[in-house]
């Protein structure tokens, strides 16, 4: 039996941060990956489309994300290159078996993280990440040269990731024999 | 490689300045490395949750703005609870629905042309990309106008030419299409949440599809692309449902026929008849041949847009559209290989400028795309008519997000001689496709 329209609503916002995430390594735009999911999202559940099973769904809405976002790249900067396809496989199958970065905690613990940034990191990943803007363009607001850019997005990741990860061991209960 | 190196190429590529050699290294790179491969895949969740929380606290900044009143508190806070308590899979869905719920306005997403944000007397331009526009009313002034909107559940709508948009932010999901042409590319809603647009002379409900309206003070049209949505004609209060692939009129006339009509493709030639006056929705003066003088159709001045000061952009040009209505779709088929020809002729020295407004198949904004003649044209003797041809590739598209048009049909044709009269007037007009071999 196919899958419902509920059923498919279901397990494609279960998989929404994947599917987005694969979308923005390509388009490498977090509007532009939030855009893509929701578009994979209503074609899911066009009349012609029946999935018989999560898996089957999953597939399709991975193939589906990364060749709008490659559409979505050659119709914005055609001659900007993205990843080769095998690494792109190569990504996507490291991605499922590591279902936990995109769990809900995980998230909760990265929003907390960046409370706990200053004003200015938090500006300056909100221009690259939710303005979109480029490097580039972050260096002139910023008043930072490109490279120095990079760097401070670098250590940026670094310090959110290391955070992250603190709080994911604090909220573990210990285990008792 | 140090980890340093490794990281400037990760932050180049994710910066998409890598190519050639360097993307090659990179790929390869990638091959080898597990721990870069890793950092992408942590980066990009980061980018992604970073998006997501930024607009989550855009939105809750301007609820604090505007607090809703006690009755929706009352109807939400269950909902919230509600969702609170769902986890995993379904929790993020959950969140998403929550957030859409709580929509306030509406983010620029691109905009070409003259667009004006205005609420309480107050009027600004509203024009860069990526700005938030809270509620309001919204206007695209001039017929190669257009404002790409995406709300706060993905909903993303077009609203194109002439045309008068207004939001709510304690209405989600309900616009009113006071005029002009709107085009909705709807997100999946929960049954019995749809998005509702008023209009003049009719209702729709939407749940998840694609559609167009173009509304005037006393009809509106209603194009549906794709999924189905329920028209309601104001005037009696009579409802059909419009399938996909086709289109219906609701007018203030209770007589006038209301029923889903399937729309049709147009043919993949046209050619204007200069020799009577324009169709009544195009803009030009019809002169008829006289003493050896072909007919034609002489420049008027065309509103393009609108100063800052609120003063009119004027073009003198020939705005054409093939009907008799506004909305009455495209007429002709654009192919990659389709010619546009021109024969014209000015009195003055003028440089052209060629504005073509697109639509997609199923009725949507298609792209606006324009040419504009490389140098100053020789003024035309008293005989001197020029024959300019173009293909479709000489065109630029004005919207980056709607850049394409093979596939497309022509809605309208606007050629120019940008800001003065120069005396212009066209004599003929093609639409055609070279021959294959």
């Amino acid at each position: 039996m196919s899958l419902s329209h509920d059923q498919i609503m279901r397990v494609l916002f279960g998989a929404r941060s994947r599917l987005s995430a694969a979308a923005w390594v390509i388009a490498r735009d977090a509007q532009a990956a939030e855009d893509i999911f929701q578009n994979v999202a209503l074609k899911a559940l066009a009349e012609t489309l029946s999935f018989e099973h999560d898996g089957a769904l999953l597939s399709w809405a991975t193939v589906c994300a990364r060749r709008e976002a490659m559409d979505w790249l050659r119709r914005r900067q055609p001659e900007v290159a993205t990843l080769d396809a095998d690494l792109l496989d190569l990504l996507e199958a490291e991605a499922l078996q590591d279902a936990a970065r995109a769990e809900p905690g995980r998230w909760a613990a990265l929003e907390e993280c960046l409370q706990a940034l200053p004003s200015e990191a938090r500006q300056l990943l909100e221009w690259r990440y939710f303005d979109g803007r480029s490097c580039a363009e972050v260096a002139t607001a910023a008043g930072m040269n490109l490279d120095a850019v990079y760097q401070r997005l670098s250590r940026l990741h670094r310090q959110l990731r290391a955070c992250i990860e603190r709080r994911l061991a604090a909220a573990t209960p210990e285990a008792h024999p | 490689m140090n980890s340093g190196d490794k990281f400037d190429l990760l932050m180049r590529y994710l910066d998409r300045r890598l190519g050639g050699e360097d993307l090659r290294t990179f790929n390869d790179l990638l091959r080898s490395d597990a721990e870069l491969r890793d950092w992408l895949r942590e980066i990009s969740c980061q980018a992604v949750a970073l998006g997501d929380v930024a607009r989550r606290e855009a939105r809750q900044r301007e609820a604090r703005v505007i607090p809703l009143p006690a009755s929706i508190h009352r109807k939400w806070l269950p909902r919230l609870a509600w969702a609170a308590g769902v986890v995993l899979l379904a929790g993020i869905g959950a969140v998403w629905l929550q957030q859409r719920s709580t929509a306030n306005g509406p983010t620029l997403v691109e905009a070409n042309g003259t667009v004006v944000w205005s609420r309480d007397g107050k009027t600004q331009r509203a024009s860069r990309p990526g700005s938030r526009l809270s509620a309001g009313t919204l206007e695209s002034v001039g017929d190669g106008a257009a404002a790409h909107l995406r709300f706060p559940d993905g909903s993303r709508f077009t609203l194109a030419g002439n045309s008068e948009l207004s939001f709510a932010v304690r209405e989600p999901n309900r616009l009113a299409l006071k005029r002009g042409s709107l085009t909705g590319t709807i997100t999946p809603q929960r049954a019995g949440h749809p998005w509702v647009v008023h209009t003049p002379t009719a209702e729709i409900e939407v749940l998840g599809t694609v559609f167009t309206l173009n509304a005037l003070t006393d009809a509106t049209q209603l194009n549906v692309e794709e999924g189905r949505v329920r028209l309601r004609r104001l005037v009696d209060g009579r409802v059909e449902e419009i399938p996909a692939k086709h289109s219906a009129v609701a007018s203030l006339d209770p007589r006038e026929t209301f029923c889903a009509v399937a729309l049709s493709a147009p043919p993949v030639e046209w050619e204007a008849r200069c020799e009577a006056p324009p169709p009544r929705a195009s803009k030009a003066e019809w002169r008829d041949a006289n003493g050896g003088v072909p007919a034609r159709w002489r420049a008027v001045p065309l509103v393009m847009g609108r100063r800052a000061d609120g003063a009119p952009v004027i073009h003198f040009g020939v705005s054409l559209r093939d009907t008799a209505q506004p909305w009455a779709g495209s007429f002709v088929a654009l192919a990659p290989d389709s010619r546009l020809t021109l024969r014209w002729r000015s009195e003055r020295p003028t440089r052209l400028l060629v504005l073509l407004i697109t639509q997609r198949p199923g009725g949507g904004f298609g792209g606006n795309f324009e040419w504009k003649s490389p140098q100053v044209a020789n003024a035309a003797n008293g005989a001197g008519w020029q024959e300019t041809s173009l293909s479709l590739s000489d065109f630029a598209p004005l919207l980056p997000n709607h850049a394409e048009f093979a596939g497309h049909g022509l809605s309208a044709l606007i050629i120019t001689a940008f800001g003065k009269d120069a005396g212009l007037e066209v004599a003929a007009v093609r639409v055609d496709a070279p021959p294959k071999p």
